[in-house]
């Protein structure tokens, strides 16, 4: 279990982190979702002992990351722009990895260059931004660590790559346990594979939440109520995110179960109700609206 | 789970990244080793074969093992030490470039091992892509020195040439070292390597060049300022790209390294392990999210801009100062304030890689900018009290002086045949460590006068002095001396209880030397072989002379006519003492008396100076006012004759009346003193005048002191250029000469 307890970290006048703290447990996959510039790839590094918090500390079972080779031998960081040697091949970056990774499965690894159709022997620097991303991930899947830290790593994936690798990650998990840690700013990508998803938003954490209990936990209501009645009285017990009308449309994001929502809804006597579950694009749009995040004036 | 990694595999792995390092070490040492002896080879075997046919073979074989000792001593040391300083800065700021790049440094951080244990890999390797292919070459070049010993059996000497490759070995790795942890120290503070090229150059000189303008302000405006105060050596470790340089330099030969410089080499390998332990505490301590930046460190950063900015303004400032002169403030405090103004700028674009930060921290660039214009009224007006500054007399341990600078009055017998194995232990110069009451009274009179203008001696020397100190350090000082300050100093010193010390040889109170030479000019060198008795009459008369003219006024104003030579022996026949010149001067008569009786075809004494006429030859540049005529003479305040012109003509002129000939001849020098015809030019001290012309026909060459000749005589002269007179080939036998 990693555990990152009030990490903060600062670039000059910038707050990149400001006191996160949350908990990434073992065999679930990790999303980590944010804004541009919520300090997801700051958290990343962290995570993955290239940079070391200004204050706060991450443990993985008790034991500081940062500057510790054990802990870090059981970590595997895929970054955004993962570096290359300069006309180096996959052999070459494959000896190297396995100088410090004294687990890495090479075997594995032909089997899914192999899958992936990549060529050991060609220089990396002639592969396409797809192809390496690729490569990273095997090289992730087969150093044999417990965690996979992939910032943005579907980035640049197409439909059918980025299932197959999706497809990877879930076999590594039921095979040895591996547990995933993926930041990226595309929810829909995030949906169907995380298990957990921690939203940043402006170097803090919002919430980490279960996706399915956030997803039971957040509902977008449709409905189209009679003149008189005073829908906000009703749902005084539950939080509105966001509402909006168009015409007698009356559209509200609210935090709440269905079951009372919909209880409350049959005593508003609607003329029309329907009670639709968010997706997590969705979800991530509301929440970090209540934050103060401008989307619509993004929009424009 | 656990890992075992093993370190030398991750230096193997590294080694194979860096090829092109290796590649390029490899290729530059053995271009530096054994390809550059094979080509120095074929001149060394050419030379023997020339000599075989000439000389013997034993003098051909001794003329190859000088050229291979040659070799390895210096000439390998040249090529080695490029391959070296280059070799130092790639592997330095490449081998580390991953902390420049934010994707290589996810990479290399983000591996499972500590941050020391990759500094410590990556710099060795470092030092092995340099340390081995130099191996390797030197062991190239070992064998094929060895195979050309055997084949011109000179083998018996290979030891002392081992001996000589283990010391440019141990000099080359302290250098290497020396260069390598400082570029390393500097690449730690940076965010790129074009900051850490930038910081290496200017910090690898900083101090050394902070000195050298220090030295140079203070020799310009300070009066006393004399410079070897502070040996070089003392302040170049602190900069240790000229610390390499110097390293570099080291003399060594067949018998060792360091002979006596325990400090310097002290020194060197402090700052090799502070440099080091200094870039791998940066290399700990340094934030990987500081790739990609400017300069990383804050306070280095306003340090070394601020020290660079201040030396760029009074390097500048100084060039107005060579250009024009010592008094053009206006110019030259222009050249400060832009010289600041502009490196600040160009820092600020480095540190931040942009150029509009060209004018960032402009309360800092107004403060560094007052502060270099600060420094040149503290030079100045000596605003330290430099020149005012003299120990307390409880704080003197020993005096030393300097006599060199003041003219006849008190040369010293620092003239020891080289090889010389005397006995004597009397210092060279005049040291004294018992009471320097006497002494220090004189000094502060000299302090007291420090700071007259230089324009209010028309008439003076300089006198370097010492004075060791109790605490250890040396006070140095280069007081400007009047001749009624000589006449003191003199009067101190030419003390019975500072025989066994000192005592200034031209007072001939040596008594009778072992030989002795009289150097008349017009008849060449005139050799005597007088015996004992003799050469005791002759140097008891001018001892009775010298006593008898015993003041500062005759002794500055006589004429020269001849010169003895002695030679003191302190046993046998061989020369083990010194030799010393006695100049005769035309008062000294019963010398000259003496002379005659044992040395009676002596011609300057025969003709006793009738002079018929003076042969003036000026050799000056012909565009030059009266003043700069005059500057000729070497007085303060105008430039040397020698920097005045590129260009020089001949002037002749002839000085037959008899009034005219009694106003010229108290400032006239007589004698052999330069025997080349182009000396005048290179010396200080005296310029030449021409020839006197004696009535028996005899041309005498004579001489004038810098600053004798009176400016009113010269306005007297006129000058006729001599349009034949090639003053291109004048200047090439000039060089030649110097060279």
């Amino acid at each position: 279990m990693i555990a990152i307890s009030n990490v903060s970290k600062q670039f000059g006048e910038v707050k990149a982190l400001d006191s996160i703290t949350a908990t990434i447990g073992e065999g679930q996959v990790f999303g980590l979702i944010g804004t541009n510039g919520a300090g997801k790839s700051t958290l990343m590094r962290i995570l993955s002992g290239v940079m070391k918090p200004d204050s706060g500390e991450v443990t993985m079972d008790d034991a500081p990351i940062y500057e510790n080779p054990t802990r870090k031998s059981e970590i595997f960081f895929i970054s955004d722009d993962q570096y290359f040697f300069g006309n180096g091949t996959p052999q070459e970056m494959l000896r190297y990895y396995q100088t410090f990774y004294p687990h890495f499965d090479l075997e594995q690894f032909k089997k899914l260059m192999t899958i992936l159709g990549l060529d050991e022997k060609r220089k990396i620097n002639t592969f396409s931004k797809g192809m390496k991303k690729q490569l990273s991930v095997i090289f992730g899947l087969c150093a044999g660590t417990k965690y996979l830290l992939c910032d943005e790593t579907f980035d640049g994936l197409d439909p059918v790559m980025r299932q197959t690798v999706k497809n990877m990650f879930i076999q590594e998990m039921d095979a040895r346990g591996l547990t995933p840690i993926i930041a990226s700013h595309n929810l829909r990508e995030l949906e169907d594979i995380c298990d957990h998803v921690g939203l940043l938003h402006k170097g803090g954490i919002l919430f980490s939440r279960d996706l399915d209990e956030m997803k039971l936990g957040i509902h977008k209501l449709q409905c189209v109520l009679g003149n008189d009645t005073d829908y906000e009285k009703a749902f005084t017990d539950m939080e509105i995110l966001k509402k909006e009308t168009r015409g007698s449309l009356l559209t509200l994001t609210i935090r709440g179960q269905r079951g009372q929502i919909e209880t409350i809804m049959r005593g508003l006597c609607p003329i029309f109700y329907e009670v639709l579950p968010l997706s997590l694009e969705e979800i991530f749009i509301s929440e970090t609206e209540v934050k103060g995040y401008d989307f619509k004036n993004l929009i424009l | 789970m656990t890992s075992k990694i093993s370190y030398f595999k991750i230096a193997l792995d590294d080694l194979r990244h860096r090829m092109w390092m290796i590649a390029l070490s490899c290729t530059g040492s053995l271009l530096a080793l054994p390809i550059f002896f094979l080509f120095a080879n074929d001149s060394y075997i050419a030379s023997y074969h020339r000599v075989l046919e000439y000389d013997s073979l034993q003098f051909a074989q001794s003329n190859l093992d000088r050229n291979y000792a040659g070799f390895l001593m210096y000439y390998s040391r040249i090529s080695c030490s490029i391959i070296l300083f280059i070799g130092a800065l790639i592997v330095g700021i490449f081998g580390y470039r991953y902390l420049y790049s934010r994707k290589m440094i996810d990479l290399y951080h983000s591996m499972p091992v500590k941050r020391n244990a990759l500094f410590l890999i990556h710099y060795i390797d470092g030092f092995l892509i340099w340390l081995i292919p130099m191996l390797i070459s030197l062991g190239i070049t070992l064998i094929l020195l060895l195979v050309n010993m055997a084949r011109y059996n000179i083998i018996n000497n290979f030891g002392s040439y081992l001996l000589v490759i283990g010391q440019n070995l141990l000099l080359y790795i302290l250098a290497f070292l020396t260069v390598y942890n400082f570029c390393l120290f500097c690449v730690m503070l940076c965010g790129n390597a074009f900051n850490a090229i930038c910081l290496t150059g200017l910090g690898g000189v900083l101090v050394a060049g902070l000195w050298g303008l220090h030295c140079a302000y203070s020799s310009v405006y300070l009066h006393t300022y004399h410079m070897p105060t502070l040996d070089f050596r003392q302040v170049s470790w602190a900069s240790p790209l000229v610390n390499a340089v110097v390293l570099l330099l080291e003399e060594n030969d067949r018998s060792g390294l360091f002979q006596g410089e325990p400090f310097f080499l002290f020194m060197s390998i402090l700052v090799i392990i502070a440099t080091f332990a200094a870039a791998l505490l940066l290399y700990l301590r340094r934030p990987s999210e500081l790739a990609e930046h400017g300069i990383d460190n804050r306070p280095t950063q306003h340090i070394i801009r601020i020290a660079v900015s201040i030396a760029a303004g009074l390097s500048l400032g100084g060039i107005f100062i060579v250009v024009l002169n010592r008094t053009a403030y206006g110019w030259i405090l222009f050249g400060i304030v832009f010289g600041v103004f502009l490196i600040f700028g160009i820092l600020n674009v480095i540190f931040h890689m942009d150029f509009r930060a060209f004018l960032k921290y402009k309360l800092e660039l107004f403060l560094t900018v007052l502060a270099a214009c600060l420094l040149l009224p503290i030079y100045r007006f000596d605003l330290t009290g430099f020149d005012t500054r003299l120990p307390r007399q409880a704080n003197i341990e020993g005096v030393k002086f300097e006599f060199g600078g003041l003219g006849d009055s008190l040369p010293n017998y620092r003239t020891q045949y080289l090889g010389s194995n005397s006995t004597d232990t009397r210092q060279d110069d005049f040291v004294h460590y018992e009471d320097t009451t006497p002494l220090y009274h004189f000094l502060q009179t000299l302090t007291d006068k420090a700071h007259i203008s230089a324009a209010a001696y028309s008439y003076g020397g300089s006198c370097i002095v010492y004075l060791q100190q109790k605490n250890g350090s040396v006070f140095a000082r280069s007081y400007r001396v009047l001749d009624t300050d000589q006449e003191q100093l003199r009067s101190i010193i030419e003390d019975d209880r500072f025989r066994d010390i000192y005592y200034p040889v031209s007072s001939g109170l040596y008594g009778a030397p072992d030989q002795l030479q009289i150097n008349c000019s017009f008849a060449g060198l005139s050799y005597r072989d007088l015996n004992a008795t003799q050469r005791t009459d002759i140097m008891d008369a001018y001892t009775r002379d010298f006593l008898n003219h015993y003041t500062m006024e005759e002794l500055t104003s006589g004429v020269t006519v001849c010169e003895l030579r002695a030679e003191y022996h302190k046993e046998d026949d061989t020369p083990t003492y010194s030799y010393e010149y006695f100049p005769v001067y035309d008062t000294y008569t019963e010398t000259m008396a003496t002379i005659l009786k044992y040395y009676p075809d002596c011609p300057i004494v025969r003709d006793n100076l009738n002079i018929a006429s003076i042969d003036i030859t000026l050799e000056l540049s012909g565009d030059l006012p009266l003043d700069t005529l005059y500057s000729y003479f070497g007085l303060d305040g105008y430039p040397s004759y020698t920097e005045a012109s590129e260009d020089y003509y001949y002037f002749h002129l002839r000085v037959d009346d008899p009034g005219d000939m009694n106003e010229l001849y108290p400032y006239l020098h007589i004698g052999s003193l330069y025997s080349n015809s182009l000396s005048h030019l290179c010396e200080d001290r005296y310029v030449y005048l021409g020839d006197l012309v004696l009535e028996s026909g005899d041309h005498v060459s004579c001489y004038v002191d810098r600053g004798q000749f009176p400016k009113e005589w010269i306005e007297r002269i006129e000058i006729t250029p001599d349009a034949d007179y090639d003053a291109d080939y004048y200047d090439y036998n000039r060089y030649e000469y110097d060279y």
